[in-house]
């Protein structure tokens, strides 16, 4: 019995994440959380000086564009447990202090398959970071792992 | 201000070891991180709410695991991007874990004007367990 039910619509639906004009101090307070103080991310002299307009953000800021927002919205029947199982960053350019960007996301692939532990389930969702032309900044595709509750994680 | 030199593509050879380095997450780092990534769910900082949705106890945000990686690799090569990095969450990190990571070259190549290198990354636990693997892609920076 099939453990997803994905209506087809949510498969072709893209959804706003958001539009963000990302600052040096958005920048800074996502660096300092987590501890890392590279001078790119920090210092407009020191990203200057390597050929950068301004101060960039660090790999994964994208989850702070993100944020709690797991788009799209599955819908789980009640009691299967979720994991995130995995996530690909790809990059084509920085994200720069002072550029607006525009999220979206959609579902790039939902599947299931059977493991040493039992039916499982996996969504696969891809979000892109679009700058102000419209080109593909980044894309984050996250793997999330759905299983029956009986297993712990 | 400290200027750290870039790493040649010359210096680099297939079968550099990247690492060991260690990082220990903390339920301190993991609270700074669920704000900066404005993760509303408590599921990484509630016992409570981690057994709701499936786990034993509060565990350490992949993405945060990943973002360690990321540091590590960019802090090795510096004056290069990531363009390509892939993780797979093997197993769940408990707060205050001693992580170790490690990485290394498995290819080097100039394509169309671009120096690549790929690499294996690796994060292990305390035990020995492999917590995270992946791979990345390193290019040498080009700046728009």
């Amino acid at each position: 019995m099939a453990m997803l039910h994905i209506p087809e619509e949510l498969m072709q639906q893209e959804v706003a994440v958001g539009t963000f004009a990302i600052t040096a101090e958005q920048i800074r307070g996502f660096a300092e959380a987590v501890g890392d103080l590279n001078p790119l991310y920090l210092d407009p002299d020191a990203a200057r000086q390597a050929g950068y307009p301004d101060v960039i953000a660090p790999p994964t800021f994208c989850m702070h564009l993100r944020g709690g927002k797991v788009l799209p919205e599955v819908p789980l029947e009640p009691g299967l447990a979720s994991l995130h199982a995995g996530q690909e960053l790809e990059f084509n350019d920085e994200i720069y202090a002072g550029r607006t960007y525009t999220v979206v996301a959609r579902l790039a692939e939902v599947y299931e398959k059977t493991g040493r532990s039992g039916p499982l389930g996996v969504i696969v969702r891809e979000m892109l970071v679009k700058d102000e032309d419209g080109g593909t900044v980044m894309a984050l595709r996250e793997r999330q792992m759905i299983r029956s509750p009986e297993k712990k994680i | 201000m400290t200027h750290r030199r870039q790493r040649s593509f010359d210096s680099i050879e297939f079968g550099d070891e990247i690492g060991p380095i260690t990082w220990v997450p903390t339920t301190d780092i993991v609270k700074r991180y669920a704000e900066a990534a404005q993760i509303k769910d408590t599921r990484f900082i509630d016992p409570e709410r981690a057994r709701q949705v499936g786990f034993a106890k509060p565990i350490v945000p992949g993405p945060l695991s990943a973002t360690f990686l990321a540091k590590v690799l960019k802090d090795y090569f510096v004056g290069w991007r990531i363009t390509m990095l892939n993780t797979s969450f093997r197993t769940p990190v408990a707060h205050g874990d001693t992580l170790s990571f490690w990485g290394m070259v498995t290819e080097k190549k100039h394509e169309e004007g671009v120096d690549l290198v790929d690499c294996d990354v690796v994060i292990e636990n305390q035990n020995g367990d492999r917590v995270i693997v992946g791979t990345a892609i390193m290019t040498r920076r080009e700046v728009s």
